[in-house]
Parts: C-alpha cells; structure tokens; sequence
C-alpha cells in the first residue's frame, strides 16, 4: 500500500490560537481513515489545509507525490483532492442535474472560447455527461428530483446530492468533514451507503466525524487528534481502550 | 409623425435591451452588483465616435477631440469593444479580487463618476462637457438611403445586431462555461471545492459584458449622433437593472422584455399623459414614481422576474402534458426517504 495523501510538520495558528501546533498524518490509498477527537482539536482546520483553502504556517502536504499546499482550492481539487464541508453547500438556484453537471465538468471544458467556438462538441459530450450523472442519481435515489431546485431539498438529500456530485467530479480522495451533521439520523444507513459507493469506485475516503460507531463501522483505520496533534492511530476498537486518547476526550465515554 | 416616433422608441429600446443583456451578464449570470456597464456604454460611445467623426481642424473653434480617423461604423463598434473589453478587464481585475456585493457595487459606482468628472474635465479627450457630435449615419455613405427612411434601416440594423447578441448568449449560457458561472454565483466556495476557478470565470463574464456594453455605445452614439456626460449619470444604470429585475433576471428573453416595458410603456407611455397647468415637471416625477413602484412589486410579488431564469429541463420522453404529468407522478412514487 502506498499513501496517496502526507502530511508532515504541519503548524498553523490564528492570531494566538495555535489550531495546528505540530500535524503529521498520512492516508493509504484506497482505505477509508477517519480522523476524530475532541472539539477545537484542530480536525476541520486539517481539512481546510489539505484542500487548500487554508495556508499552513510550517509544513508540507505531499499529494500522490506532489507537493501541493499553497495551492489555490481549484488547483488541488483539479488533481483529484476534493472535499465535502460540514454544512452541504448545494448551489440552491440550479436543479439537481445542473448541480451534477457543474461537477462533472472537468478542467478546461469550461472555457469560453469553448462555448463560443465549438458548440456542437460540447453539445455532445454535456449528453454524455447527463447519461452518466443520471446513472449516478439513480444509485443516490436522487434521479426523480432530477428536475428540482437544490434548495428545496430536505437535509438528508442534500448531503445525498453533495456525495453524488462528488462521485461525478471522479476525484481520488475525498474528504469528508462531518457527513453525518444537519442529516436525520434515519439517514444514517444512506449515508453509510453512499461513503461505500466512492471505496467501490476506488476513491480514497478520508472523513472526520463525531459519530464513533459511524466511524467504526466504515473505518478500517481512524486518526485521532488532540490540542493540533496527532496522538495516537489505529483500529477504533484498540483505540477504545487507549489511555491517551480516553484522557483527551476528558474522560467520556469513547 | 407618429411612426417616425415609433421608430425612435423602438429603437432606443432595441439598442438599451443590448446594454441589459450585457449587465444581466454580470449580474443575472455572474451575480456582481455592477454599477460600470452604463459607464462602458459611454465610453463605446465615445470610442465609436472618435474613430467615426473626422479629425478636428483648425476651423473648429473650441472643439477638440482625440483620433478623429473617419472610420466606418463597424471599425469603431469594434474598437469600441475593444476598449471596453480592456478596461473591464483592468477594473474587474482588480475589483472581483476580494469585493463583492455592495462594496463591488460602491467601487463600479466611484469609478463611474471618476470617469465622468474626468472625461468633463479633460476637454482634449472627448471634449469635455460639450461631448462630440455630428457623427454621420452608419452605412448611409454607401447606401444612400434618404433621410426619413434611414431610421426603418437603422433599426432593424439594431433588431440584427440585438438577435445576434441574444443568440451569442443563450449559447454561453447553456455551455458548460455558463453553468460553471451560474454555481459561482450561487456559492463560490463550493465551485472552488470542484476544479473550477470563481475569479476567473467572474472576469471573463466581467469582461464578456463590458463589450457587449461597449457595442450598445458605439450604436447608442451612431443614432443619436451625439455624446456628453449628461447623458450617463450612474443613475441611468438603475435604469437598466429595473428593466432586469422586472423582466427576468438571468432570462435573456425576459430582460428583452423588461426593457421594452420599462422604455416603451413607463418611459414613452406617460409623455401621453396630459399637462397639468403650473406643474411642468409632474410627468417626469411620475415616469420616476411609476419605475419604482414596478421594481418594489416585482421585488415583493414575482423576484424572479416576468420571465424567470431558465433550467436544463431532463424531461422523460416528450414534451406533451400526459408526458409530464407522468413525470410527475413517477417522481413522486420514486422520492427517496427525506
């Protein structure tokens, strides 16, 4: 197994905050890693850095080789590196199918000289497009709101449309910051399904939740995080009995 | 002549629905709270007119004026666009950087009346406050069209040009480019999250619309003949977003429309009404009453517009009523659990 995603030395603080004080982690490809721990343990700024919508203070994250922070989010998304956020952020004023098919537009269909000058190819590669994010709505029970605005969606099916948009863009690691928050928890089994569906697919999934028996039943391997570290790593089920790790949740039940 | 005077106002409508289509660009499209495009309309003009009108001699006594290269019109529609397309892409690069929303539109607004101020005050650019004028009719050296038909020439010349723009755009607006600007505007980061750069797409619309802008100047100028800075307050660029807002924000169509309502029956409309004696201006008050109370009522009870925006409609098999009234119960037999 190799890593498809290092992190080494990460530091990163706001004003006097030190939200990273020392982060390295690293995420095998193909695997699904959880990362959790207490709040304000530095998890949703980690996101945010290995996506590239933060800047770190110190360290490197390290891509499928490539050195990548620093990178503005589109640039890091365009290599594969995509993430979900915390609140579903649909676009509410386009349908279903237009949230899939911003997705599914890959680099550099977009330009608009394209739309200018060769109308008729992306006439033909947006049907194509529409078959296959159909077929992804379809595997996410979406495809009868195909026709619906964003907005009007429920919570449940909002975080529903953000994984089917993810699985459209292809990327090769996803991660997920809190997919169960704002979702009914009836919703749980769906959204454990759609997880599954990127592993199918070969996307690594990395995904930070505050669920633990969420995390332990996708997770083959989970992080966990404390005061902007890394402190301990493993199965959830030996890290249930670790001592560090039971002190940095403050004694609750873990 | 009451035709002529049809003619006069369908044609100013025609060359206005060309301006909003260019601020729907930006603003139905790109969501930018724009307040430049009536700007670039005015330097269209004066562009266009300066590569028109012929060099100033020495016989025009306090006249004065840049170029002067006795172009045809359709060099200086061109450069026209030219010049707009490039100082969009200087004022868009620096404002979409960071502004957005009112502090983007308190910006377009400032540039706007340091334009003005400037081109009133640097008489040896376009003439100060004077302006140019005695631009001659497009195309008329060659076609010699006489004076009292020209005007039915020039305005379909400007339905052709209005037509071409719309196509050109409904075409943007269904390519994949058009849908990537549309999810900028409803949620940037979330764009950014999918390989799609929002300052980039937003500068090119910004740029897209500033031209657009640029040749409704250029035929503006051609057919009143004439160009001051009285003739673009920044209030005229209200003006043009009431025509969006009530027509169809993001709806090609509908911003067509909302122009020739606003400019045909409010703006032309009232001049009908009759005078009252000892309150000369009470007709102008009402053209400006009557502006607002549609914009507050479209605002409160159709936001969307006379015509709303338009979405890829993935209907099922046909188009017909049992069609989609098929659609709709399969839809709601296939809902997944919410």
């Amino acid at each position: 197994m190799t890593a498809i995603l290092e992190v080494e030395n990460l530091v990163k603080s706001f004003g006097g905050v030190h939200a990273i004080r020392d982060l390295s982690l690293s995420i095998e490809e193909g695997s699904v890693e959880g990362l959790i721990g207490p709040n304000g343990a530095g998890k949703s700024t980690a996101i945010e850095i290995m996506s590239g919508f933060l800047r770190p203070d110190k360290g490197t994250v390290r891509f499928r080789g490539e050195t990548i922070q620093g990178l503005a989010p589109h640039r890091v998304s365009r290599l594969g590196l995509m993430r979900s956020f915390q609140l579903a952020r649909e676009w509410p004023q386009l349908s279903v199918l237009e949230n899939m098919l911003v997705a599914a537009v890959d680099n550099g269909r977009e330009a608009l000289w394209r739309a200018l000058l060769t109308p008729w190819r992306l006439h033909r590669e947006q049907r194509e497009d529409r078959e296959r994010v159909g077929a992804i709505l379809e595997e996410f029970g979406l495809y009868g709101l195909r026709n619906d605005m964003a907005g009007t969606l429920s919570g449940g099916q909002k975080r529903l449309l953000e994984f089917a948009r993810l699985v459209a863009a292809k990327p090769r690691l996803v991660l997920l910051d809190e997919p169960m928050a704002g979702v009914n928890p009836t919703m749980g089994a769906h959204i454990q399904d759609a997880i599954r569906r990127f592993t199918e697919r070969g996307i690594t999934v990395m995904l930070v939740e505050h669920n633990l028996s969420f995390v332990e039943a996708l997770c083959g391997s989970v992080t966990v995080m404390a005061h902007g570290t890394q402190i301990a790593r493993g199965q959830m089920a030996t890290l249930r009995l670790n001592e560090t790790v039971r002190e940095a949740y403050l004694g609750s039940n873990v | 002549m009451i035709v002529n005077y049809v003619v006069t106002v369908l044609t100013l409508a025609v060359i206005f629905s060309v301006t909003a289509l260019a601020l729907n660009v930006r603003w139905g499209w790109a969501g930018e709270f724009d307040f430049f495009v009536y700007g670039l309309l005015a330097v269209g003009a004066y562009v266009d007119a300066v590569f028109v009108l012929p060099p100033v001699t020495s016989s025009d006594v306090g006249v004065s004026y840049v170029l002067g290269l006795r172009m045809p019109f359709i060099v200086g529609a061109l450069a026209a666009m030219v010049i707009t397309g490039i100082i969009s892409l200087i004022v868009g690069a620096i404002a979409l950087r960071q502004l957005r929303q009112v502090y983007f539109g308190i910006t377009t607004f400032s540039v706007v009346l340091i334009m003005s101020a400037f081109v009133g005050q640097y008489t040896a650019l376009f003439d100060g406050y004077n302006g140019v004028f005695g631009l001659p009719q497009p195309f008329n050296s060659v076609l010699n069209i006489p004076y009292f038909q020209y005007g039915y020439f020039f305005l379909a010349f400007c339905v052709v040009i209005l037509i071409v723009v719309y196509l050109v755009l409904e075409r943007v607006f269904w390519s994949p480019y058009g849908l990537v600007l549309r999810a900028i505007r409803e949620d940037e980061i979330a764009a950014a999250a999918f390989g799609h750069s929002p300052y980039a797409a937003r500068l090119k619309a910004y740029v897209l619309g500033g031209m657009i802008a640029g040749l409704s100047g250029a035929l503006l100028v051609s057919y009143l003949s004439a160009f001051n800075t009285d003739a673009w307050t920044p209030i005229e660029t209200v003006l043009i977003f009431a025509c969006i807002i009530i027509g169809g924000t993001g709806n090609g169509r509908g911003v067509i429309l909302g122009t020739f309502i606003v400019f045909g029956v409010i703006l032309e409309g009232t001049r009908f009404l009759p005078d009252i004696p000892g309150h000369p201006d009470w007709d102008a008050a009402l053209r400006a009453i009557a502006i607002a109370l549609l914009v507050l009522l479209s605002l409160r009870f159709r936001p969307q517009g006379l015509l709303p925006e338009r979405h890829l409609n993935d209907g099922p098999t046909g188009e017909g009523v049992w069609s989609r009234l098929r659609d709709r119960m399969s839809r709601n037999a296939e809902a997944p659990p919410s």
